[in-house]
């Protein structure tokens, strides 16, 4: 199908129609011009422990004590 | 020994990584535990909550792995490995030593993580990703 038989098929759409081919077409571009591109199939290994704040609390006391024994 | 206002430190790549697009903000570090020291590379995280070390860094700094120790319950990747607090001695380019308090892992294939717990508490660190650079000064106390 050339680019001019698709334009005369996209000027049958109804506006909302022509709205969400717009929206699509937007959310494509936006994908390709990324900044920082992410591969297809590549691993991007994630080891950041999030929201461990149990684990902090305990560090924390941890670090206080050996800080008191140092002092002592 | 006073230390120095601010240190900056060039983005890296990691072993493994292919592009300068992988580049993350790591700094050397060297580790004291008792007699032992260790140089490392840390991977500065600000949405890690604790920091991490490595099991075989914490054997390399002769660590033993004790069952009376707290278990530390850790998330994300880190959920299913056995971790327990472990405090080090850090010193960093020329700023004077500090105690990190680390979760150390059992995991091996991570890098050492250094997060809000303690790392971000002892220095204040700057990111400037679109210059490759990032800039650690000395917290001030007191």
């Amino acid at each position: 199908m050339s680019f001019t038989e698709l334009i005369s098929i996209i000027r049958t759409l109804s506006n909302s129609e022509k709205a969400q081919l717009f929206d699509m077409l937007k959310a494509e571009l936006a994908g390709e011009n990324s900044i920082a591109p992410l591969e297809h199939d590549k691993i991007y290994p994630l080891w950041t422990p999030y929201g461990a704040f149990g684990a902090a609390r305990v560090l924390m006391n941890a670090l206080e004590a050996a800080q008191q024994h140092d002092h002592e | 020994m006073s230390d120095p206002p601010a240190r900056q430190f060039p983005y890296s790549m990691p072993d493994g990584a292919l592009d300068e697009l992988d580049i993350l903000p790591r700094v050397p570090l060297t580790l004291h535990y008792r007699e032992q020291r260790v140089d490392v590379i840390g991977l500065v995280d600000s949405g890690a909550t604790v920091n991490v070390l490595p099991y075989h860094v914490g054997l390399g700094l002769g660590a033993l792995w004790s069952t009376e120790r707290a278990t530390l319950r850790l998330a994300g990747n880190l959920a299913h490995v056995p971790a327990q607090p472990l405090i080090v001695s850090a010193s960093i380019a020329d700023f004077a030593p500090v105690q990190l308090a680390f979760a150390w892992t059992q995991a091996e294939d991570l890098p050492l993580i250094l997060g809000q717990v303690n790392f971000f508490m002892v220095y204040e660190v700057c990111f400037f990703r679109a210059q490759s650079l990032f800039e650690l000064r000395k917290r001030e106390t007191g």
